[in-house]
């Protein structure tokens, strides 16, 4: 199997890419190329383990199965000119690539029965005086199986 | 000194180791958030590009920008998160000090980050 850590950040990447009215997507930047809006970023975020480890009942020292969790923040980056309109565009894209990423089949399969995609909200900073750059901050956790198999290159 | 002289001799340095950069003023689509540009203006300005966020080339950086009054024109003093294009680059004006001199617009310094 692939690694599914970086199976799943890169069908993000593909997933908000398609997301109608996302004019660019980039990963693990502070913007993307050309400041273009609407656009996705997405940071790979953390891995971690979801469960502790059961240990092996035979004594192994490594656990061959764990069950991660991985939170990726997905960036919604839009432009508005008095803010108002900003709230709505920042409101229309977080639907847009919500629902694109929850039922997006390849990342269904991609947790496998074991594991899920969680929406756990969102945030939006506080902008900037006079600003007109504004973003929305999404967090999804991925829980999935990770098995040592899956680290082979 | 006065503010013509003032504004004359910025002219003459930023026209001595200046560079051309477009300004832009930009306008939103409130139901699709496509950007367009709404007013521009193209004039001389010194920069210096420092602070990089990233090594990657074409990533964020800060950049101080000077530009003379002389050719804002209609466009006017610049206003926080207009764009400025240099090289094909656009960032963000996220600070702006315009400089007076006896009531008299003669310098704006810029600071962007794009």
């Amino acid at each position: 199997m692939a690694d599914q850590r970086e199976a799943i950040l890169s069908r993000l990447v593909a997933v908000c890419g398609a997301v109608a009215g996302i004019n660019a997507v980039d990963r693990n930047r502070l913007d993307v190329a050309g400041m273009l809006r609407p656009a996705v970023i997405i940071l790979d975020g953390a891995e971690t383990v979801g469960l502790p480890p059961a240990f092996d009942a035979r004594g192994a020292t490594v656990s061959h199965e764990q069950r991660m969790e991985l939170r990726p923040t997905i960036i919604i980056a839009v432009r508005g000119d008095g803010g108002a309109e900003a709230g709505s565009l920042l409101t229309l894209y977080r639907n847009r690539v919500l629902a694109a990423i929850l039922t997006d089949a390849t990342l269904i399969a991609s947790v496998s029965r074991n594991g899920g995609i969680r929406y756990e909200g969102c945030i939006v900073p506080e902008p900037d005086a006079e600003a007109k750059e504004y973003r929305i901050d999404l967090q999804i956790v991925f829980v999935y199986r990770f098995t040592l198999a899956d680290l082979a290159p | 000194m006065t503010p013509g002289t003032l504004i004359a001799r910025l002219d003459a340095a930023i026209a001595g180791y200046g560079q051309s950069v477009t300004l832009q003023r930009t306008a939103v689509d409130g139901a699709t958030g496509g950007v367009t540009v709404a007013a521009e203006v193209t004039c001389p300005a010194k920069f210096r590009t420092f602070g990089p966020q990233d090594l990657g080339a074409g990533e964020v950086q800060d950049i101080s920008v000077v530009i003379s009054p002389t050719t804002l024109g209609t466009f006017g003093v610049p206003s926080r998160d207009d764009r400025i294009v240099i090289g094909g680059d656009p960032s963000n004006i996220e600070q702006i000090a315009p400089l007076y001199y006896g009531g008299q617009l003669v310098r704006v310094n810029l600071l962007c980050r794009g």
